[in-house]
């Protein structure tokens, strides 16, 4: 009776020390580590990964891209500087495009509707940190970088598309989608476009 | 008498009839001297280049993973043209030459996602062929040499192929290859007025054995040239490690 007793208090001080062990909960933050450079001087910048304060769970799930940075500093055409501009994504189901992007300054109602210039192995699209295509749709960033001197066409709209060349995309948040739709003016100002693939710079 | 009068009248009009044909025959012969290539007469004097343009693949850092992934195989558009070229140069005459012109910075970007020497195995294919080999960069690079690459009144253009990807109004050398699902070097339908008019011959063949061309790219060839593009309705397929064969609905036309 003794042994048997002496056996059950040990395995339930057995089972009190180890207990932690079995069912932990994973020590893996919510969003997988990216490995992406940042010079320094932008980590003061860079925005938390996750947005929230811990009232609310759907803002804890919200997954936030990581912030990008170029390698090196772009080097524009002559004539073209690199600048700040705020961008909105916003899915095309027709064509290609990314979104919007417009000085921080300026109205939505100026911004161009651009294609993302992307570098495999640098800065590509923020969605592709998300894998899905669609799942940063109506988020906004802050971005440096220039409008280039060419347009590119897209083939399912047979669209001519402005370029967008990122030197730093930063993730700002979810936002309100924009009233206007997504796609090039051409698409909806019924006015035959320009067809000029190479941009002159004003 | 009467015998006589006839017999005279028979010779007279034999006479007339052999001047006739005289006339004739020296006429035609003096035709045919200044005019040789009347009536599609043979053109296996006058010297013609033939031309075959292969475009780029996609990167599969763009096309990887998407449900209508192209472009697996690096080399697809460069196995079709070396096909293709192997076929001309059974019945090339002579006088003329076969072109092959390749556009480079997408073969260059392939090779650099897949760590190989693609534009060395290009070379050593042309050379293997016997064929010229001409790198293009842009768009303006080729429409330069089809109308000035060789002198066009001297040396037409009396064949041209086409391998790359398309759809009905365009030609696009580089697509999925800089941007996703785009292109930035591309000959649009709009843009054929940038290519002269008269670079090719009478006869030449033409043929694009890209996606849809045939749907609308070959009528405004037509338009702009006179002479007509084949082109497929529908999707050709490039699997087969040869020339490409059309999708099951689809068909060629011009």
């Amino acid at each position: 009776m003794r042994r048997l007793l002496a056996f059950l208090f040990f395995s339930l001080f057995f089972f009190l020390i180890k207990a932690p062990f079995y069912g932990e909960e994973t020590a893996e933050p919510q969003i997988p580590h990216l490995p992406i450079p940042s010079p320094p001087g932008y980590q003061e910048e860079q925005q938390p990964n996750v947005n929230g304060t811990n009232s609310n769970r759907e803002k804890e799930k919200l997954i936030f891209p990581p912030a990008q940075y170029a390698k090196e500093p772009l080097k524009p055409p002559p004539g073209i500087i690199v600048e700040d501009y705020i961008g909105h994504r916003a899915v095309d189901k027709h064509g290609s495009g990314w979104g919007w992007v417009k000085k921080p300054n300026e109205d939505w109602k100026e911004a161009h509707w651009i294609a993302l210039k992307e570098t495999p192995g640098g800065i590509v699209a923020p969605w592709r940190k998300l894998k899905k295509k669609t799942a940063d749709d109506n988020f906004e960033y802050r971005m440096k970088g220039y409008i280039a001197d060419y347009k590119v066409y897209d083939p399912h709209t047979n669209e001519l598309l402005e370029v967008f060349v990122p030197e730093m995309i930063e993730p700002i948040g979810p936002a309100k989608p924009l009233t206007r739709k997504p796609g090039p003016p051409s698409r909806f100002a019924h006015i035959p476009e320009e067809w000029n693939p190479r941009r002159k710079v004003q | 008498m009467v015998g006589q009068r006839v017999q005279k009248l028979i010779i007279s009009c034999l006479n007339h009839l052999l001047r006739l044909g005289f006339l004739f025959m020296a006429g035609s012969y003096a035709f045919f001297l200044l005019f040789p290539n009347a009536y599609g007469g043979s053109n296996e004097d006058k010297p013609e280049e033939w031309i075959v343009v292969s475009g780029g693949p996609a990167l599969r850092f763009f096309e990887h993973g998407k449900a209508d992934s192209h472009d697996k195989y690096w080399g697809n558009f460069i196995r079709a043209s070396v096909a293709r070229i192997e076929q001309l140069q059974l019945s090339q005459p002579k006088n003329v030459e076969i072109s092959w012109l390749v556009f480079r910075p997408a073969y260059l970007r392939r090779a650099q996602e897949e760590k190989l020497d693609i534009l060395s195995q290009i070379i050593a294919q042309a050379d293997a062929l016997g064929v010229q080999l001409f790198w293009f960069d842009t768009k303006e690079e080729l429409v330069n040499y089809l109308n000035f690459g060789k002198d066009r009144k001297r040396e037409p253009i009396g064949n041209f192929d086409y391998f790359g990807h398309s759809n009905k109004a365009c030609f696009m050398f580089d697509y999925s290859s800089q941007f996703d699902n785009l292109s930035q070097e591309f000959l649009h339908e709009k843009e054929l007025s940038l290519i002269e008019k008269k670079i090719f011959t009478k006869k030449a063949t033409i043929k694009s054995w890209g996606c849809h061309s045939g749907e609308f790219f070959s009528q405004r060839w037509k338009k702009r040239f006179g002479i007509p593009m084949v082109g497929a309705v529908g999707k050709t397929d490039y699997t087969s490690a040869s020339l490409p064969f059309l999708s099951k609905t689809g068909r060629w036309t011009q």
